[in-house]
């Protein structure tokens, strides 16, 4: 790969990986750590990728950095010995980082909402929910990158709808809390 | 368990319609399926709710904005390639699986390093040791190290320098967040980084 390509690559994807990267972290440090490994890993592929199938390959990688990172925080968090009632109480800050005045100016209230309610889903599920509804991937696809049946994504996908549906029932004006339909 | 979402017939219960309703939306289902999950719609009003919750879920996800990824990272990744790039005509080297596991650590150590050597020179004062040291190095090294791996070094030295400028970047914002209790916006940062720092040519 000539280094005008990896540009081009480079200027085209980022900031489809950086933001997938931050839905997926919520951490926008991890974030630019994660597209900066992503990136430099498609460099060293170099011409071992075949140029059309480099979206693909980068969703992948991006997916598993993520998940890599995710764990390395939870392993980070087990070693540190952090009683749970002390992890629950730093959440109201690490929300407060997340919804930077700065970097939400761009979301509605009902995707914040719905946002931080993707928080309380099981890792995988926000993942597949990620790829599916943010990154357009359809669900044959995302049982490929993930290595598993597409029966088992829908069944996810049906799952974290309904989970979510629950968590936002509180939420009034929320279309996604429950509505009894009439007539 | 995991139902199975295979086949759907007209007989199919609503939660066998519920888990093809991604799939509806979507468009990817055949037209025999579609025209089933259709059918039972037209007459169920719980999965006529369930296709709008999911319609909302793929508008409020799909629409989610595209973030700008910051400008540093594209700097970073263009000093690291430029580092790694060679003459046209040699290849980057493969790295091994052991290379990989160990490379998280080389950054670190270089910067162990290069701090042992910036302590430990000024106590030596060009001991006779030291200059020994020297003029086998330069004697060996032309010899010794081939152009791919000094290539190779070039690369991970400028790897090192990059992860130390991003822990002390990072030390640096962390420190904000323990006395201000959150990050402060980026362009309040900056303003703050401009007026703290000294104006070129220093203090006098």
């Amino acid at each position: 790969m000539t280094k005008n390509t990896y540009t081009k690559l480079l200027e085209q994807h980022r900031d489809r990986v950086f933001s997938y990267a931050l839905y997926a972290l919520r951490d926008r440090e991890d974030a630019e750590d994660v597209t900066q490994e992503v990136f430099l890993r498609l460099w060293r592929q170099g011409d071992q990728l075949e140029l059309h199938s480099s979206e693909a390959w980068l969703i992948r990688v991006t997916n598993n950095l993520c998940i890599d990172c995710a764990r390395r925080r939870k392993t980070v968090r087990k070693h540190l010995g952090r009683p749970d009632t002390e992890t629950l109480e730093r959440l109201p800050q690490q929300a407060s980082t997340w919804n930077d005045p700065e970097a939400a100016l761009g979301r509605s209230e009902n995707q914040r909402n719905l946002l931080e309610a993707m928080e309380t889903l099981p890792e995988e599920a926000r993942t597949i929910m990620l790829m599916h509804y943010f990154q357009g991937l359809r669900l044959q696809d995302i049982a490929g990158a993930l290595g598993k049946k597409t029966s088992t994504v829908k069944v996810q996908i049906h799952r974290a709808r309904k989970a979510l549906r629950l968590v936002l029932d509180s939420s009034t004006d929320f279309p996604l809390s429950v509505r009894k339909e009439t007539g | 368990m995991t139902p199975d979402t295979s086949s759907l017939s007209s007989g199919s219960s609503c939660l066998d319609f519920e888990l093809h309703l991604a799939e509806y939306a979507e468009g990817s289902l055949s037209a025999h399926q579609h025209d089933l999950v259709a059918d039972h719609l037209d007459h169920c009003p719980m999965c006529r709710a369930e296709l709008g919750r999911e319609l909302h879920l793929r508008g409020e996800l799909g629409s989610l904005p595209v973030e700008e990824c910051p400008a540093r990272v594209t700097r970073n990744l263009l000093t690291l390639v430029e580092a790694e790039e060679g003459p046209a005509s040699a290849p980057i080297r493969p790295r091994t699986a052991t290379w990989r596991r160990i490379n998280p650590f080389l950054g670190w150590a270089a910067a162990a390093a290069a701090a042992a050597v910036l302590i430990w020179a000024p106590l030596q004062g060009g001991s006779e040791a030291e200059r020994q040291a020297e003029a086998r190095l330069a004697t060996t090294a032309p010899a010794e190290y081939s152009p791919q791996e000094i290539k190779a070094a070039r690369a991970d030295l400028a790897r090192s320098l990059l992860l130390t400028m991003q822990v002390l970047d990072r030390s640096e914002r962390s420190t904000v967040k323990e006395v201000f209790g959150r990050t402060l916006p980026r362009s309040l940062s900056r303003s703050l980084k401009t007026v703290i720092t000294p104006p070129e040519g220093g203090q006098g």
